[in-house]
């Protein structure tokens, strides 16, 4: 359904006053992958990586600096204003923060309405109604402003909305990272009632690897703008082969304390570099157990190791 | 065991325009010497009204009461001349957003000496010594261009380490962790767990870890505490309460946390929390508890001993209807 082929998003950095320079942040550096109809895709990083990004710019809410998106073999780069405002509705985006995604002057129906207006559709209200039921709220919400709601129901309110022009495709950016754990386990499993009943299509942007094996068929772990490893579940949380996506599965916390002294063990090395000023070579050399020579003057490729288990490492499959 | 802090029956409430917030509704916890005690719950639920109340950094509309026993003398009956020598000496306290608790305007050595010369009777060179070596003590790498950097210069993990370092500078006796590593990626946040309980084993302190993630609990706590709207439902060692969990409250957060090893079925918690400027009669979970009787709507159950160091706030199990 979606393919997106060598995607890059450059944001130009001016520095200095009389002696200008410009420095290019490289969010999203030559990122390809493509979402199979139904299924939902994650990609996964610490802060910096690029994983919204690559979310806003295959919607098009930013501009990529090169390469090229597909949905449903239509290319999105390069429809006009008119052509994207036909085709928007298919594909809609959560986000994060309920609170600022959601006008605080607009009351629930009208939120709801909004698009709905907007393409001018018939018997709005019945449509809003109908949902408001589908996300689990009801009629008395419709009234209410966006301040009156608990996070859970202002999230519920913005999957209404994105719901309204029947989309294909959701790009869930966070969507549960503001929530309490217990509202945040009801919207993962509203999240997974819709997809089913009106057989959307995911990308799962999130940093929780719990969150990510729980709702995702496959992933695509990202590091200074690069996707690193890309494969299925299993093959990326059972057999890790990056040795960043390892240290990822490590540092999360496991909820079960029996394992609390084996995991003590584990080291994890360095932080993650500006990039604004990426290492040259494999970006993650300055932090990888395993680094060689190699990896500081060499970039390595994506290269397929298994049948759909890619891996961007000069020692993929040896370590 | 010895104890350290003890607190006894602490009720908090918050004078607001909207009315009476109940925040603590008798909370009762202890902490030993050497220990990391966990406090876990969600958003609102007074976790971290209960470390500031140990602080007495609480705003002036707050009303406090019960006792809060610290080194045998309760917190709540000292004057604030004696609270200011307790904070930072005895009882330090990091934050979730070390870019919020660092100045922005000065350097990393200014903000440390001011510190060190406040708990210590040493002169500023002397400090700056001392200052080195604490921050090499935290792992953290040059640290000369460090104490001459600002705070935004250096990244989150960077400044978690030297909030870390200025509060135990004057080593304390406890050390309170709110939320220490939420605003920090995963891989940061594994070196900053990891720093605090090497450190606590190297220098004997204690640790109130309040934090809202059950992994973190998992691979940091010896015991723990859930709250739950301003109670504290329930109280055990770490291990027994991954295994045996009695409060459906604990019960229910066990089971809505995903696990990143394999997709495990999420059974989420009906409604949510309540407001606490009208709580519910009773036990404050009843609305959305599955076992809910009708005992629970009159009586709030008290933390009761259920099984050896395993304490329970629940009707099912007693909760001594009498109390």
């Amino acid at each position: 359904m979606i393919k997106v082929e060598h995607l890059k998003k450059y944001f130009p950095i001016t520095k200095g006053f009389i002696r200008k320079k410009t420095l290019y942040l490289k969010a999203v550096d030559d990122v390809s992958f493509i979402i199979n109809d139904g299924e939902t895709f994650a990609l996964v990083g610490e802060s910096g990586s690029g994983k919204s990004t690559t979310g806003r710019t295959i919607l098009r809410l930013y501009e990529p600096t090169d390469g090229k998106v597909f949905f449903n073999d239509i290319e999105i780069t390069a429809l006009s204003e008119e052509e994207l405002k036909k085709i928007k509705p298919k594909m809609q985006m959560i986000y994060q923060d309920p609170y600022s995604s959601l006008n605080p002057r607009m009351t629930v129906f009208d939120i709801i309405a909004e698009p709905l207006k907007e393409y001018n559709y018939k018997n709005i209200e019945d449509r809003v109604l109908e949902l408001l039921e589908s996300v689990g709220l009801s009629e008395e919400h419709a009234s209410k402003y966006p301040d009156e709601l608990s996070g859970g129901q202002c999230q519920r309110v913005a999957i209404a909305r994105a719901l309204a022009l029947e989309p294909e495709f959701l790009v869930l950016d966070e969507p549960t990272s503001a929530l309490d754990v217990s509202v945040q386990a009801q919207v993962l499993n509203l999240l997974e009632k819709i997809q089913k009943e009106k057989k959307l299509t995911y990308l799962f942007i999130s940093h929780d690897l719990g969150l990510v094996r729980y709702l995702s068929n496959r992933v695509g772990v990202m590091y200074l703008g690069k996707i690193v490893e890309l494969g299925t579940i299993e093959q990326v949380f059972d057999n890790p082969l990056h040795p960043y996506t390892r240290m990822l599965l490590q540092s999360i916390p496991v909820p079960d304390p029996k394992q609390k002294s084996k995991r003590r063990r584990i080291v994890i090395k360095g932080e993650i570099p500006s990039p604004l000023n990426p290492p040259a070579g494999c970006p993650f050399h300055t932090r990888c157990p395993y680094a060689q020579e190699i990896c500081k003057r060499k970039e390595p490729l994506l290269i397929e190791v298994k049948e759909g288990h890619l891996v961007r490492c000069h020692f993929a499959g040896e370590i | 065991m010895k104890e350290l802090l003890s607190i006894e029956n602490l009720y908090v409430n918050f004078r607001t325009l909207w009315g009476l917030v109940k925040v603590l509704n008798g909370v009762n916890l202890k902490i030993y010497e050497g220990e990391v005690f966990g406090l876990v719950g969600e958003t609102g639920c007074g976790k971290s009204v209960t470390a500031m109340s140990i602080l007495r950094l609480l705003p002036s509309n707050a009303e406090i009461s019960g006792k809060i026993i610290f080194k045998g003398k309760d917190l709540l009956k000292k004057s604030e001349e004696e609270m200011r020598k307790i904070r930072g000496k005895e009882i330090s306290i990091i934050f979730q957003d070390p870019m919020t608790s660092l100045n922005p305007l000065f350097k990393i050595k200014e903000q440390m000496i001011d510190i060190i010369t406040t708990h210590n009777k040493i002169d500023t060179e002397e400090a700056y010594k001392k200052a080195k070596e604490l921050l090499r003590e935290v792992g953290l790498p040059d640290v000369d261009r460090i104490l001459n950097s600002y705070p935004h210069e250096l990244s989150g993990g960077m400044r978690q380490r030297v909030m870390i370092a200025m509060a135990l500078s004057s080593n304390p006796s406890l050390l309170i962790a709110d939320e220490p590593t939420t605003a920090l990626d995963v891989t940061i946040q594994k070196q900053i767990l990891d720093l605090i309980l090497n450190l606590k084993e190297e220098l004997g302190f204690s640790v109130l870890l309040i934090t809202h993630d059950l992994g973190v609990v998992a691979e940091s706590c010896d015991r723990v505490g859930v709250m739950y709207a301003g109670n504290i439902v329930e109280i055990a060692d770490t291990e027994e309460l991954f295994e045996n969990p009695l409060h459906p409250y604990t019960q229910g957060l066990l089971s809505v946390i995903p696990d990143p090893r394999y997709k495990k079925h999420l059974k989420p918690l009906r409604g949510q929390v309540p407001s606490l400027i009208s709580p519910p009669r009773g036990c404050r979970f009843n609305p959305r508890c599955e076992f809910v009787r009708d005992s629970c709507k009159l009586k709030k159950p008290a933390l009761v001993e259920y099984k050896e160091s395993h304490f329970v706030a629940c009707h099912l199990y007693g909760g001594n209807p009498d109390d």
